[in-house]
């Protein structure tokens, strides 16, 4: 188990929050520069209607048993306040699934714009907020990808506290208290939301609407801190990501990864749902005049066979091992040297999507790292 | 979202070419010269790639094989892809899309007021043929230049007259080989039986000379080897890694090695940047 | 006034369900301002049998005038096209042949003396060299209208292989294998369906055909630890022609 501590400075205002477990930085970061209110929950219907007024208005709702999904919602009543993590991040409001990029007719070739069409993303957790970020320095690298960058524009990104459950490690790979990559953070008090505003934007929008929220008191505040100390605490893994470069450079032989890429069905399931995989396909569609037709792009997985093969036949990855490794490399070490981040948010969808069970991150680090428990699946 | 760069050009959109002249080369090789509208290729430097577009069909990474761009640019293609294939059916006067140029290219900075040693394997001599074009227009820059081609039969030999001129040339050292000898005898070019590896060992290299390499992938074990037996730094060794570039503005993640985006920090490396990247190259 | 004399195609069926013949058919509006139909036994009375640009087969040879019809196609038409899970891979009844030997099925069927003659049903790549694979069951029409598009102009298609799991996933489906427990074969299937079956809540059963370079070893350890026997698991994955080789390393 990890230890915590909870540092609280002597001028008690929740810029000084300090709450300290090794790798997390710190929530005051954030609230630095952020306004705080209250939102009671009694007032949250006015409030969805009144945001409903920008646009269109996504949450996750229930799709299954198990499983939700983001998804436009035209009354609060739909909102599945449970829902922890969604089959797919919210990377795709930004970057769609399957997009036009260009269309061309005889001589022309026209580069396609995204709709203006404002939306609310609502209920994004911490995980996938720092997954939002990842996507932004991405896609917004030189030369920048417009399309992209015009629909996050044009969102308005509400994040929502959450209590882990037994996949979640987001406090581990340092991403529980996001930074960026939102606008507004409703932190769940019982019956009040602690609202924290964190850009301009956000600021003008709630213009609107400013009657429906109180300040904060003492209490209010106290109750915040709690929270996040309480949530701090729940995380049960117990996973350690300090040595994750180290170990990953020096198990890139072992025989772990020949295990897991037996089971390894190469289906790509981790992918689409990894909230920081953005691998497309590019595919042009011809129109039958022979004269015009269109180019799109469209998610596509490292996993596939095709992924690394270049003309002629030569294939970089030609195993699932090969691909497997290559994607855990990927994600806890790859953009360490371009970006100096780990590109896992520890939302453990891939754990949960995978059919073979062999995308169980933290089960496997621990097992590279030396911890040879076997799963407890 | 500091800069908003959403009213900016998608990067994905391609520039229009238009194919000016399309001559014919051994086996199934072409070399297109394309006129690109404006000059948004003429900052290409030698070693970089473009996206070419067939419309209808697909894109394709293609090392630009002139060391200077203008308005025309000029590619080495071999038919053996669909987006090839489709290109080969195109005729003078055809408009394609380009997009780039993509890649870092060959280090010429790092290059300068040193030996030169370039070795090209196979279709590996297009986009030395961009650096070797580039040194000879600034010949006064660099030290002594050598050049090594290998191929497998003699008959797939590429820029046959251009070879003449070089051959010619008395400020640079030219070695050309291949594994089999076959078809007429190509004089004044003599084509010596042998591998790359064989010319590196006739050459004589400076220890100080720094060395620029494309190839098939299983060229370059062999080559490294040889350089190094030579007393060449691993720092000075140059290698152009292929991988499939799809998107060329690290996004995509099809070339993704190691650490880097291929298509970015790439496709140019040295040898201590290469060991960083699992999976990258075999170099022994 | 028209120059060059339109393309022409023929659309000829060997043994399937006419599945494919009639998606062709429902989209021959699409196609008829660019092409002429040479022939198209199925939908008009008037063929012809002349060379053809563009040749789409659907079915598989299963039986010996299935083969000479193939021949000939082939020999008449500058591309081949097999559509349908039939032409490309055999489907059920190159499925079937792949455990039962042929003799003992006509028998069953058709008694100890019939005059049908029939072979063991194969894909139309094991007789004639095939210049396109559009699998499907049936086509999906985007695809088979895009890939003539690009055959119209004489360039080879972009056709992937990847797995349903993609288009699942993408279309944000729950996974019925991973939630029901059902015996999905989406892993190991192509795409192309739009993942018609997990959309809807139900087992993919695999009827596109493989996708590229599918892991049927882990696919069946992963249905086998879920509980379903080797036989079954066998049966499912063989159903619709999937060749042996793809089960080399399988120790089922």
């Amino acid at each position: 188990m990890r230890t915590f501590c909870l540092l609280v400075l002597p001028n008690d205002t929740l810029e000084d929050i300090f709450v300290c477990n090794g790798c997390v930085g710190s929530y005051g970061s954030i609230l630095k520069m952020s306004r705080n209110f209250l939102l009671p929950k009694s007032r949250f219907c006015e409030f969805f209607n009144y945001l409903k007024g920008l646009g269109k208005f996504f949450a996750p709702v229930r799709v299954s048993e198990q499983s939700f999904s983001f998804k436009e919602i035209e009354n609060e009543g739909e909102i599945a306040w449970d829902a922890l993590r969604t089959i797919l991040p919210p990377k795709k409001f930004f970057y769609p699934q399957r997009e036009t990029v260009l269309k061309y007719d005889r001589n022309e070739v026209e580069a396609t714009v995204p709709e203006d069409n404002f939306q609310v993303i609502f209920g994004v957790h911490p995980c996938d907020l720092a997954g939002l970020g990842i996507m932004d320095t991405i896609f917004e690298a030189a030369p920048g990808d417009t399309h992209y960058t015009k629909r996050r524009e044009q969102s308005l990104v509400i994040g929502l506290s959450c209590m882990p459950d037994k996949y979640c490690f987001c406090q581990s790979m340092g991403t529980s208290c996001p930074t960026k990559g939102y606008d507004l953070f409703l932190t769940d008090l019982g019956d009040a939301f602690f609202v924290q505003v964190e850009t301009a934007r956000a600021e003008q929008m709630l213009a609107g609407c400013n009657g429906l929220f109180s300040p904060v008191s003492e209490n209010d505040k106290d109750s915040y801190k709690e929270f996040w100390i309480e949530r701090d605490k729940a995380f049960t893994n117990g996973f350690e990501p300090d040595n994750l470069r180290s170990t990953l450079d020096m198990e890139w032989d072992n025989p772990l990864w020949d295990e897991l890429g037996k089971r390894c069905l190469s289906c790509g399931n981790c992918t689409p749902v990894c909230p920081t995989c953005y691998c497309f396909d590019l595919v042009d569609i011809a129109n039958l005049n022979g004269q015009s037709g269109e180019r799109q792009r469209e998610w596509d997985s490292c996993q596939f066979v095709g992924f690394a093969q270049v003309a002629g036949d030569y294939n970089f990855r030609p195993t699932p091992v090969d691909r497997l490794k290559f994607w855990y490399r990927h994600k806890l070490h790859g953009f360490d040297d371009p970006y100096g981040f780990k590109t896992c948010v520890g939302c453990g969808r891939c754990t949960v999507s995978c059919p073979s069970g062999i995308d169980d991150i933290v089960d496997v680090v621990k097992r590279l790292q030396g911890n040879n428990e076997q799963p407890n699946k | 979202m500091n800069n908003p760069i959403s009213n900016s050009r998608c990067p994905l959109t391609p520039t229009r070419g238009v194919i000016r002249s399309i001559i014919p080369m051994a086996s199934d090789n072409t070399l297109f010269q394309i006129t690109v509208d404006g000059d948004a290729l003429s900052d290409c430097m030698p070693g970089q790639f473009v996206q070419l577009w067939v419309p209808g069909v697909g894109e394709s990474p293609i090392s630009v094989c002139s060391g200077h761009v203008g308005a025309t640019v000029e590619l080495t293609v071999r038919k053996v892809g669909r987006v090839t294939s489709a290109l080969f059916q195109m005729n003078e006067g055809d408009w394609v899309g380009l997009r780039g140029p993509y890649g870092n290219g060959f280090p010429v900075e790092a290059y300068r007021g040193k030996d030169l040693c370039l070795i090209a394997g196979g279709l590996g001599v297009a986009p030395i043929r961009s650096l070797w074009q580039y040194v000879l227009d600034h010949r006064e820059d660099f030290g002594k230049i050598t050049l090594i081609y290998g191929m497998r039969h003699s008959i797939d030999l590429l820029f046959r007259s251009e070879f003449k001129m070089l051959l010619r040339r008395r400020d640079m050292e030219v070695f050309i080989a291949a594994e089999e000898l076959c078809g007429p005898a190509l004089p004044p070019i003599s084509v010596q039986l042998g591998r790359v590896t064989d010319m590196i060992k006739a050459a004589s290299l400076s220890p100080t000379v720094e060395v620029a390499v494309c190839g098939p992938p299983v060229m370059y074990k062999y080559v490294i080897d040889e350089l190094k037996a030579k007393g060449i730094a691993e720092s000075q060794i140059w290698l152009s890694l292929e991988r499939h570039m799809k998107c060329g503005i690290g996004k995509c993640g099809h070339c993704f090695v190691g650490g880097a985006f291929a298509c970015k920090a790439g496709p140019v490396f040295n040898l201590p940047q290469l060991r960083l990247l699992p999976e990258a190259v075999e170099c022994a | 006034m028209e120059t060059n004399p339109r393309p022409c195609i023929a659309v000829e069926g060997l043994t399937g369900c006419a599945g494919e013949l009639l998606v062709i058919l429902e989209n021959l509006d699409k196609l008829l301002p660019f092409v002429r139909v040479a022939s198209f036994p199925f939908a008009q009375s008037q063929n012809d049998d002349g060379p053809v640009d563009i040749a789409f087969v659907e079915g598989s040879v299963s039986q010996p005038h299935d083969l000479e019809k193939l021949k000939r196609i082939r020999a008449k038409a500058r591309w081949l096209v097999a559509v349908g899970n039939c032409a490309v891979w055999g489907c059920v009844q190159g499925g079937a042949c792949a455990k039962c030997k042929v003799t003992d099925m006509l028998e069953a069927v058709y008694g100890q003396h019939s005059e049908i003659q029939a072979l063991e049903s194969r894909p139309l790549d094991a007789y004639v060299n095939v210049d396109v694979k559009l699998s499907g069951c049936p086509i999906d029409k985007t695809q088979f209208l895009s890939v003539t598009a690009s055959l119209l102009k004489d360039h080879l298609p972009y056709i992937t292989h990847k797995p349903v799991c993609l288009e699942c996933k993408l279309n944000e489906n729950p996974c019925v294998l991973i939630e029901k427990n059902l015996p999905c074969l989406g892993p190991v299937t192509a795409a192309g369906c739009g993942a018609l079956c997990p959309s809807l809540g139900a087992a993919c059963y695999g009827c596109w055909g493989p996708s590229q370079a599918p892991q049927m070893d882990a696919m069946a350890t992963i249905l086998s630890e879920k509980g379903y026997e080797a036989l079954e698991i066998m049966n499912r994955l063989k159903t619709f022609g999937a060749p042996e080789h793809l089960f080399e390393r399988m120790n089922v």
